[in-house]
């Protein structure tokens, strides 16, 4: 008897349908479980929406690829804890559509760098890296100081990350645009309504110059609130969290 | 549902579609019928490129 | 005579069709060109719109000719020949962006401080280049020269081979100048926003339809191994390129999207989507590569047909689960860690079984090696598939991705991979095409060949061994503590101790970018038709079929 091999080999559909099946098994057990176990991300207080500037930030820090060589993902592991601090948590990048894990340090990781440095240290390493840290291979970003912000469709910005899951409300949308040069003017009482809205927000103007937001501004607003949001004295690994 | 449960579910799923489909090929592969098909397509690239002068190289 | 009234009625009906489909994307380019608010979009429809002009007068100039039809070509091979020059060309700029970007991570100046020449944005640029263009361009030429000799079977679809070509240039070009202006997803390899994504979508399901419907019509029972390698290639990178790229856009005339996922599952996705662009793009694609021109240059059949079919689907099944092991240590829950390394482990078997089937395919005719340039090409890339295959599944091992993870290994890995065994294979497969489609005598210069594989082999061995040397160090650093606990090394000392590697990595590259040069000047002097200087030397399988002298009686 013959066994037939022809199926595969002779008729080319049920070849491609043969593939299909192989190829999609991985990827059905090992992503669509992340969606539905309650487990993936971890219940920790205090991880909001970005306020509208920083999240301009971030659109900057993406599109000048900074991803490419700095990440934004500690692991568990014990030098880079002593390094870089408390390991990342899920919850910490469930609002980031795109993730900005990213998957090389040719600069230092950037999970928990807000904070560490003044604003001042950023402008000018931003501005001219070398003049900071003489050893570095960063670009230099002069360009972004002297940028206006553009921030014309930014509630449209909210509104789509609100449709892919983002739990922005109406009152935020709404306020957008006031609300990013809010965060440049402290001391004034939508800078009191921006940090309602967005607790912990830096306001500050980043710069340290007067006239319009920068997109400088925008970017050190995003750096200066990475892995800020968390309170880790109050965060218990071994509660609920499976990892 | 817990961490282990899934943990072992997704790889048992995993285990056992993987031996499943790998003894298929190799018993489709070692089928003796099979042979003289196997033969002849791997004689595919070596016979073709005269076909478009209007031979059939063997064949 | 007039040709559409030769043509069955069918046939006319899909060329009005398809002369409708330009005319609206023109008007589609039109529209956006004139009413986005964006810039980079205005400029991307602009190109959008000339390339549905260039399809219009095409199409409209094959409806309304009346000139009589050349004789038909048994296969349709003009799509290949411009398959092959554009892996050339996209070849020599991608790996010359790549050496450029080596050489700004030694001398940071080379940024010049300007946002598009950054190494951020130019970075995306370089291995979009090498990967979807070089490579891209090189899986295309060769899997429709491969499908129509392996089914005797003309190319499927009529003008739609040359829509699938000039609409993945399209896609190259709006991917890479949106880099150059920031416009990116940000997901590695896959940084084109939604609508450039779309518009791949669209060529990718012609490009399928051509493949599918080649082997539809074939002359020939069995589908060559090599088909199914190019078909798995195909299907996959549609479902992985869909589901990786699923987003919003903030507005239709806008570039601007955010991805459907974010945190963990969009990093799953992700790496997911990366890990399988190297295993169907860059492996299973060149693998197909690899069944179809080792066999034919060597004139023998492939080593052993079964392994090559145990092969095939152990190695589908594998690859896709193994994109966790990007994800060691990460917030990805444990369990999706431990089966990506797993996995990825276990994908060690069918590499080398793929391996050992391309390199014992050269059995008891292993002088070719030292006779034939080409050969050798073909058959390196085929080791440095083996090493790279085994130093993956260590990488993905958790413990060593605690050292390796985020390092200049990692780089070196790739490297190896990408230009030992992507661009050798592609090179060997380049240089036996070339005087097959132009129906030369051999190519023009062998030992131009010769040059071309050594430079580009200790170029190679430059740029990996500089990236052991320093992603290892890197990774000790790292972690290297004092008898205290301490830290010992601040992250800029690792920087620091950094600059020789680069500096021997970018050599490297520039010895594999002069390779790919001497490859281009052998091209270019072999299409236009130069007399070969060493034909004598050049084994018979360097001719073109119908120039080749018969094959010898083998002595009994």
């Amino acid at each position: 008897m013959k066994l037939s091999h022809a199926p595969f080999e002779k008729y080319s559909l049920v070849l491609l349908v043969g593939i299909l099946f192989v190829v999609s098994i991985g990827g059905l057990v090992e992503i669509a479980p992340l969606f539905w176990l309650k487990s993936t991300i971890e219940k920790v207080e205090g991880v909001r929406p970005y306020s509208p500037l920083e999240l301009k930030g971030r659109d900057v820090y993406i599109r000048e690829g900074c991803y490419a060589c700095h990440s934004q993902m500690i692991r568990t592991l014990k030098d880079e804890l002593e390094r870089y601090g408390h390991y990342s948590l899920a919850a910490e990048s469930m609002y980031d559509h795109p993730f900005q894990w990213g998957s090389k340090r040719t600069g230092p990781d950037l999970a928990r760098v807000g904070g560490k440095y003044s604003d001042e240290w950023h402008v000018a390493h931003m501005t001219a890296p070398r003049s900071i840290v003489p050893e570095t291979v960063m670009p230099g970003y002069p360009f972004l100081g002297k940028r206006k912000l553009d921030y014309d469709d930014i509630s449209e910005r909210l509104k789509t990350l609100r449709e892919v899951g983002v739990p922005y409300t109406d009152e935020q949308i709404e306020n957008a645009k006031l609300d990013i040069v809010a965060q440049t003017k402290p001391d004034t009482p939508e800078a009191s309504a921006v940090a309602a809205r967005y607790p912990k927000a830096v306001v500050r103007k980043f710069d340290a110059k007067q006239g319009d937001v920068t997109e400088l501004d925008a970017l050190i607003a995003y750096l200066q609130m990475l892995g800020t949001l968390v309170d880790f004295a109050k965060y218990d690994a071994s509660g609920p969290n499976l990892r | 549902m817990t961490y282990e449960t899934v943990r072992s579910l997704s790889a048992m799923t995993g285990l056992f579609i993987f031996v499943t489909l790998f003894i298929g090929v190799l018993v489709f592969v070692f089928w003796p019928g099979n042979q003289k098909g196997f033969d002849e397509a791997s004689r595919i690239p070596l016979d073709s490129d005269d076909f478009s002068a209007g031979g059939n190289n063997g064949r | 005579m007039e040709v559409a009234s030769t043509k069955t009625g069918g046939a006319a009906l899909l060329d009005w069709g398809a002369l409708g489909l330009t005319l609206g994307g023109l008007a589609l380019g039109v529209f956006i060109a004139l009413f986005s608010p964006d810039s980079v979009m205005q400029f991307h429809a602009v190109i959008f719109a000339l390339f549905a002009l260039a399809g219009t007068v095409f199409l409209a100039g094959k409806a309304f000719s009346s000139a009589p039809s050349q004789p038909a070509d048994f296969y349709a091979d003009n799509v290949v020949k411009a398959g092959t020059i554009a892996t050339v060309c996209w070849g020599v700029a991608g790996f010359m962006l790549g050496d450029m970007i080596a050489w700004q991570l030694a001398f940071p100046a080379l940024n010049f401080d300007l946002p598009w020449t950054n190494f951020g944005r130019l970075r995306p640029v370089h291995t979009s280049a090498v990967v979807f263009a070089f490579g891209g361009n090189a899986l295309l030429a060769t899997s429709m020269y491969v499908v129509q000799r392996t089914c005797k079977a003309k190319l499927f679809g009529g003008w739609l081979p040359w829509f699938v070509f000039w609409g993945y240039q399209l896609f190259l070009l709006m991917a890479a100048s949106g880099y150059l202006l920031g416009v990116t997803q940000s997901k590695e390899y896959a940084e084109p926003e939604w609508y450039v994504d779309l518009w791949l979508t669209i060529v990718w399901v012609a490009y399928l339809l051509v493949f599918l419907g080649t082997i539809m019509k074939r002359r020939e029972p069995h589908i060559y191994v090599a088909n199914w390698f190019y078909l798995a290639f195909i299907v996959t990178i549609a479902m992985l390129h869909i589901v990786n790229n699923l987003a919003v856009p903030v507005s239709f005339l806008g570039t601007k999207s955010y991805s459907a996922f974010s945190g963990v599952q969009d990093a799953m996705t992700q790496w997911w989507y990366g890990h399988n662009a190297v295993g169907f793009f860059l492996t299973a694609g060149f693998l197909g590569m690899m069944y179809y021109f080792v066999p034919k240059r060597a004139e023998r059949p492939v080593y052993s047909y079964k392994l090559s079919i145990v092969h095939f689907w152990s190695l589908i099944f594998l690859y896709i689960w193994a994109g966790p092991h990007h994800l060691h240590y990460t917030a990805l829950p444990d369990w999706a860690q431990t089966l990506g390394m797993t996995f990825s482990i276990m994908l060690w078997m069918p590499s080398w079984g793929g391996m050992i089937n391309g390199l014992m395919t050269l059995s008891g005719a292993w002088d070719k090696l030292r006779t034939d340039p080409v050969i050798r090409f073909l058959v390196v890339s085929v080791a440095f598939y083996g090493m790279s295959t085994f130093e993956g599944p260590l990488m993905a091992i958790r413990s060593v991705n605690s050292l390796s993870h985020y390092t200049d290994w990692t780089v070196g890995h790739v490297h190896s991979g990408a230009l030992g065994w992507v661009g050798m294979v592609s090179f060997g497969a380049i240089y036996c095409l070339v005087p097959w489609l132009w129906k030369r005598r051999g190519l023009y210069s062998q030992r131009l060949v010769e040059w071309h594989f050594w430079v580009a082999t200790i170029g190679i061995l430059l740029y990996i061994t500089a990236m052991w040397v320093s992603g290892i160090m890197q990774g000790l650093m790292w972690r290297a503590t004092d008898a205290l606990g301490v830290l010992q090394y601040s992250f800029v000392e690792s920087v620091e101790s950094m600059h020789p590697y680069y500096v021997i990595r970018a050599t490297g590259g520039l010895l594999y970018l002069t390779g790919g040069l001497i490859m281009a000047y052998n091209v270019f002097r072999t299409i236009r038709g130069d007399e070969p200087v060493d034909v004598a030397d050049q084994p018979r399988i360097a001719a073109a079929p119908e120039l080749r002298t018969p094959q010898p009686v083998p002595a009994v």
